[in-house]
């Protein structure tokens, strides 16, 4: 069935980021002696860890076909929290658990609001990040918190071992768990099923709603993470910080559809989509780029990451030039499966 | 271990949705329930599933294995007291492996805190052992065929061991909807194996054919009651169809004979269309066309023509439509539509322009905007001409309605998903007859429809015929064509293989079934 050609085009499927991943390392490598440097990767790597977190709570937000805007402003709102009550001497671990408690709340509360009351996610979320981002303003009296406690939070955050920093190591566990659940857990497998087709599911007999709650609900813990992180890199927190985060957390989840499980949005294609943004974001501030230029950049990079998403996350089947675009033959759920048989 | 249900009445605020119905389904006998649409057969399966309840005071019962119910509260406790259920949609996860899908609707094996992959594949080529299918757990739902997918979907509803044994009846509600003539024996055959474990099997349908061949008894609703039930060899297809239809068929026929198309020249004429050419003129040349499948294919249509178009599925059959519609480019070749060449690379907007409107094959998705409501989607091709005309739009969509029958009647603001399938079927008819097009297209227009509106369908597609506008049917009920086509063309190998005409006899049921299928 496959001939020689489909079968590369399979391969470039799976690798293709991991293609341009290289190419942008050798182009800004090469152009800038600094980017390759240890302290360079490791620093990129720690200024990272938040987003990346950001988007572990994404995935379960697009795997299981919702959308969550006020993930930004929840993990504003978190950080914020915690510079309130750090400055009233709370310690490390009490701070970093009310902001993960935050979070999870805030994300209950959008899958309340969404499967109770049957709203559009869109607007759902986006009314409670208006409302989180209204609180961010309450506490912080429009200015900016400054912290210098507690320490052991700001050591986790900005510390490191070789160009490891903990944080990093920190993201990479919870990456690996976030990977388990998805793809051995009852929940995980759920979460998919949910996400690809609602009315099976509920056949099928899961419970729908839950499912969808709780992928709110683990969104806006991991929200909470990165808004303790946040905070104990910046030492500070202001009703801005983090906000525009949300949309490259987004990308990044969108664009590991195209790697290595393509089709499925995935922990490995997580991590090297992420590798992938926050490099080729520090390529262009290594080679001088000013920094308007920047953001330009960074759009023209999110729509690109759609794009190829796409462009090439069609699972198994291949999107050959001349099946694209070309709707099924077959007559709706039962079209005649021609072409490519169970093999 | 028999189902019984006797003298269940449902009624619903205003209507009777089934009165005193008495049924026994016998173990290890496929038993057919034959209705037309709203004729009540939904309702009787509802209530076997518990969804919802016959009325109290009617004395009602339900009858399982011997143990009396008065009524079954809820699908769960349906499931738990044996009655399975395989409904029109399917409950697997198109993207998932097969044996994922199944595993998903039972609990899956654990190791640990973790899925035990093995344990879920061995599952699932156990019971695909005991269903007798054989197919690979890893294969990609998605790319199972209906028939297949259907099976899956029977198997992981009964289950094995002791789901298996708990099981008391299949029920399978439409759910040969989706397959395709061609597969359909192949999936029948395999219900008989179920059958013959043991299972009383009933089996929801609008195929009478296959009901016929492959079911032991049949019982039919009509308007809510039982009007016949019995065994299915001491039943002709005329029988059943005249039980099922409301009117006699006769009345319904004699309708265009009287006045063939006139409604639909007073429907122009309101409207203010363009007159049709003469009779026998080309209106539709296509010449050397290539396309995918297609190869080099030449034919021509004439006005006041019902040309059918038939073949295998990879004989061209299935793109022409597409192409048509102006979803597929061409290679090369021409379309020539009322003596204008299509542009090469047409679109859907291109092709309504020329004069080709098509009603497409997956009425859900393509043919109708389910959550608009009925007068949108009657008048979506040509707003522009109703928008500021609310008067002249009210009066085009009554006379619609009354001329295509779409029942029911003055529900413009009814959501079109809420009406059946042969009345969005008549409506979608409705709004593409409209801006009276050169030629109308149908891609499959009985599918999934009622016999009584396919009836009507048919003596719209005459009356339209008559009106001088050139008609193509493609159809994957081919004897349907007989009664219906003119001419019909069988493709074979992406050109014209084989004509069958009227005038010259060879139109019969059986040559269009031999292009069909071989």
């Amino acid at each position: 069935m496959h001939t020689y050609k489909s079968r590369f085009m399979l391969l470039l499927n799976k690798y293709i980021i991991i293609v341009i991943f290289l190419i942008v390392m050798a182009v800004f490598g090469s152009l800038s002696v600094k980017f390759l440097s240890m302290q360079n990767l490791g620093s990129v790597m720690l200024t990272q860890a938040i987003a990346a977190c950001l988007s572990l709570g994404a995935m379960f937000i697009l795997v299981s076909g919702e959308f969550d805007l006020s993930l930004g402003y929840n993990l504003n709102f978190c950080a914020v929290l915690c510079a309130f009550l750090a400055a009233r001497g709370w310690g490390a671990v009490p701070v970093f658990f009310a902001s993960v408690l935050m979070g999870t709340f805030a994300g209950l509360l959008n899958g309340l609001v969404v499967v109770k009351l049957k709203i559009s996610s869109f607007i759902v979320t986006l009314s409670i990040g208006l409302m989180l981002s209204g609180l961010s303003r309450a506490v912080t009296g429009g200015g900016i918190l400054s912290v210098s406690e507690p320490k052991a939070l700001m050591n986790f955050a900005r510390g490191s071992i070789g160009p490891w920093g903990y944080c990093v190591i920190f993201f990479l566990v919870l990456a690996l768990i976030v990977h388990l659940v998805f793809s051995h857990t009852p929940f995980g497998r759920h979460m998919y099923a949910v996400g690809i087709s609602t009315k099976a599911s509920f056949m099928a007999g899961i419970k729908v709603d839950r499912i969808r709650i709780l992928a709110f609900m683990c969104a806006g813990m991991f929200a909470g993470i990165s808004g303790a992180i946040l905070l104990g890199q910046l030492g500070a927190a202001s009703s801005a910080y983090g906000t525009s985060l949300l949309l490259p957390a987004y990308a990044v989840v969108f664009l590991s559809k195209t790697a290595i499980r393509p089709g499925y949005i995935n922990i490995p294609g997580l991590l090297i989509a992420t590798l992938l943004i926050s490099f080729s974001k520090n390529g262009v501030q290594m080679i001088g780029v000013p920094n308007w230029g920047n953001h330009i950049f960074e759009g023209a990079v999110l729509i690109f990451a759609m794009w190829l998403s796409t462009r090439f996350s069609v699972s198994g089947r291949l999107r050959s030039k001349k099946t694209q675009g070309k709707p099924r033959t077959g007559k709706g759920d039962g079209g005649v499966s021609n072409g490519v048989g169970s093999n | 271990m028999a189902l019984e249900a006797t003298n269940i009445s449902v009624s619903f605020p205003g209507v009777k949705a089934l009165r005193k119905v008495s049924l026994v389904f016998q173990p290890g006998r496929i038993h057919a329930v034959l209705g037309a649409n709203g004729s009540g057969k939904s309702t009787l399966v509802k209530v076997l599933t518990g969804i919802y309840h016959p009325d109290k005071d009617c004395g009602g019962k339900i009858i399982i294995d011997g143990h009396e119910y008065q009524s079954i509260e809820s699908p769960s406790v349906a499931h738990e007291k044996g009655i399975r259920v395989v409904h029109q949609e399917s409950p697997l996860v198109h993207t998932f492996t097969v044996a994922e899908s199944v595993a998903l609707s039972k609990e899956y094996p654990m190791k640990g805190p973790r899925v035990d992959w093995k344990a879920v594949r061995k599952y699932v080529q156990d019971l695909f052992g005991v269903f007798e299918i054989d197919m690979d757990p890893d294969t990609l739902t998605e790319h199972l065929t209906a028939a297949e997918r259907n099976m899956v979907a029977m198997a992981t509803a009964i289950g094995m061991n002791r789901e298996l044994e708990e099981t008391k009846a299949l029920i399978l509600d439409e759910a040969d909807a989706s397959i395709p003539e061609a597969e359909a024996e192949y999936f029948l055959k395999h219900v008989r194996r179920i059958a013959d474990m043991g299972i009383p099997v009933i089996m929801v349908t609008h195929r009478l054919k296959a009901a016929r061949n492959y079911c032991d008894d049949v019982s039919i609703l009509n308007g809510g009651e039982l009007v016949y039930s019995g065994l299915i060899k001491d039943t002709s297809e005329d029988l059943i169809v005249s039980n099922m239809i409301r009117k006699p068929a006769e009345e319904g026929q004699q309708l265009s004979v009287d006045r063939p198309g006139a409604a639909l020249d007073e429907l122009w004429r309101l409207l203010g269309s363009r007159m049709r050419p003469k009779k026998d003129t080309p209106v539709l040349q296509i010449k050397r066309v290539v396309a995918e499948n297609l190869n080099h294919l030449s034919l021509e249509l004439k006005t006041g023509e019902v040309l059918g178009i038939v073949g295998i599925p990879d004989s061209g059959v299935n793109e022409l439509p597409l192409l048509l519609g102006g979803e597929l480019a061409l290679d090369s070749g021409e379309v020539v539509v009322d003596g204008k060449q299509l542009s090469r690379k047409s679109s859907p907007r291109r092709a309504i322009r020329a004069g080709l409107a098509i009603l497409p094959n997956d009425r859900a998705v393509r043919g109708g905007i389910m959550p608009c409501s009925l007068r949108e989607n009657m008048l979506l091709p040509n707003e522009s001409r109703f928008w500021h005309k609310k008067k002249l739009a009210k009066a085009t969509v009554d006379l619609c309605s009354d001329i295509f029958d779409v029942n029911p009647r003055g529900q413009k603001d009814m959501d079109f998903g809420k009406f059946s399938g042969g009345n969005q079927q008549k409506a979608i008819m409705a709004k593409w007859l409209l801006p009276c097009p050169a030629v109308f297209i149908l891609n499959d227009p009985t599918y999934g429809v009622d016999p009584a509106s396919r009836l009507k369908i048919f003596d719209l597609i005459k009356s339209a015929a008559h009106s001088n506008i050139g008609i193509i049917i493609f159809s994957t009920e081919p004897e349907q064509l007989v009664n219906v086509c003119t001419r019909v063309l069988a493709l074979q190998n992406g050109k014209v293989g084989g004509e069958l005409t009227v005038q010259d006899g060879t139109l019969t049921r059986e040559a269009i079934a031999k292009w069909c299928y071989t």
